[in-house]
């Protein structure tokens, strides 16, 4: 029964995620082939999306816990979804509902999956893992006008994952936050854990790939980021969270800053990269258990923080080898003593 | 594939957040930028206020102890 209740939840959510990413991307690179060569209104259009769908995720993570409705914000993120990529005649609006909709759908999404198994890190890491070839099929899609020809069966689908996320079997919500006796560190380690992911995610969006072109090598790099995600909360669960977290994320350091023309080091070091993932996100819900949905929201504000430098001039000074290297640096020590300070003071055995 | 604008995309991974086109920021409506940086920012401080809150919640209340009866 058990087993059931994980795999139905697990599957449809990591699926759906997948499919909702990829709906966003479709849409609004979508709508940049509508508008022809309007860069700055593109620009616009990304900006907003992002950080609407990326910043409100603790307001949204909040009301969940709150109403501890996971499964109804994630049917309702695939709705909106659904109505943004019927909405393109009107971008903006589109990319706010989008926004809002891709916001719902991963607070939901996160919410259930981490209370499958709260504090085991294997699940959230293969329902996250999705998100990254979705947002490649999705930028593809978009770009070659398909998905604006036909938007209605994307959004019949995604209505169809609505449906299908209202009847899964629910998943328990966690009891409320038992008294802690030591809450000396609780910031410390909460900072650190975000630290690293905005780190993680400045160094993500200002690395350069020049062999990225070749459509195979593209599709070898994104699968390495998906199973990065997946493999590395499985991984950690095995071998313990730091080592994994915190080998990888310093192992992909020399790959990423010194070796990213040879395709194969830097899609070795992707993987490495993308390993600590899932260890912060379930490690910042067992530092705030019963707000599952505010430390996963809290996880996304720390990634649009860290990605927000790179949509300004300063991307290219983050792109830098002497900057990248530090940076990596920077998050490898964060992630190591955020994850001491959680081991020692937080996590319930 | 690669044409016009789209060449930002050969440059990094898709990890999370979409990636932006590789224009200079100074184009974009300064309403809009206030309005997501506010946005950021209020988020942050709430963000802030319910980890204080969670802290509070969660410190065991050490109460005094009662003092000795007469």
């Amino acid at each position: 029964m058990r087993n059931k209740l994980v795999w139905s939840n697990l599957s449809v959510y990591s699926l759906v995620h997948g499919l909702v990413d990829a709906a966003c991307a479709a849409t609004l690179f979508g709508m940049a082939g509508l508008e022809g060569d309007d860069l700055q209104g593109f620009f616009q259009l990304v900006l907003v999306y992002d950080v609407i769908a990326f910043a409100t995720q603790p307001v949204f993570g909040w009301l969940v816990d709150r109403f501890k409705s996971p499964a109804q914000a994630a049917a309702l993120g695939c709705l909106l979804v659904a109505v943004a990529a019927l909405s393109t005649s009107a971008p903006m609006p589109a990319a706010v509902i989008a926004g809002v909709g891709n916001a719902l759908f991963h607070v939901g999404g996160g919410v259930a999956i981490l209370n499958l198994a709260p504090g085991k890190a294997s699940l959230p890491g293969i329902f996250v893992a999705p998100g990254a070839l979705g947002l490649t099929l999705g930028i593809l899609l978009g770009r070659s006008g398909y998905f604006m020809a036909w938007p209605f069966i994307g959004s019949a689908t995604l209505l169809f994952a609505a449906l299908l996320i209202w009847f899964l079997p629910r998943v328990e919500y966690p009891v409320n936050q038992p008294p802690h006796a030591e809450m000396r560190w609780f910031e410390a380690a909460i900072l650190l854990l975000l630290l690293s992911v905005a780190v993680r995610s400045l160094v993500g969006q200002s690395l350069v790939f020049p062999w990225k072109s070749d459509p195979a090598l593209l599709i070898v790099l994104t699968l390495a980021v998906v199973m990065g995600k997946a493999l590395g909360g499985l991984l950690a669960d095995r071998l313990g969270w730091s080592v994994v977290a915190v080998t990888g994320l310093a192992l992909s350091a020399p790959l990423l800053v010194f070796f990213s023309s040879l395709p194969a080091l830097a899609i070795a070091g992707t993987f490495l990269f993308n390993l600590s993932m899932p260890v912060t996100l379930v490690c910042l819900a067992g530092m705030l258990p019963g707000k599952t949905g505010f430390a996963f929201g809290l996880t996304t504000l720390a990634l649009i923080l860290g990605a927000l430098p790179t949509f300004t001039p300063l991307r290219a000074v983050a792109g830098q080898q002497a900057f990248l290297l530090t940076t990596i640096i920077v998050s490898v020590v964060a992630l190591f003593v955020g994850l001491k300070l959680f081991d020692r003071h937080f996590r319930q055995r | 594939m690669q044409t016009g604008w789209f060449h930002w995309m050969v440059e990094s991974p898709l990890m999370d957040v979409v990636p932006p086109p590789t224009v200079p920021l100074a184009g974009i409506s300064v309403g809009v930028i206030a309005a997501l940086c506010c946005l950021v920012v209020v988020v942050g401080l709430a963000a802030f206020f319910v980890i204080r809150a969670v802290r509070k919640n969660r410190t065991p209340n050490e109460t005094p102890p009662a003092p000795d009866q007469p």
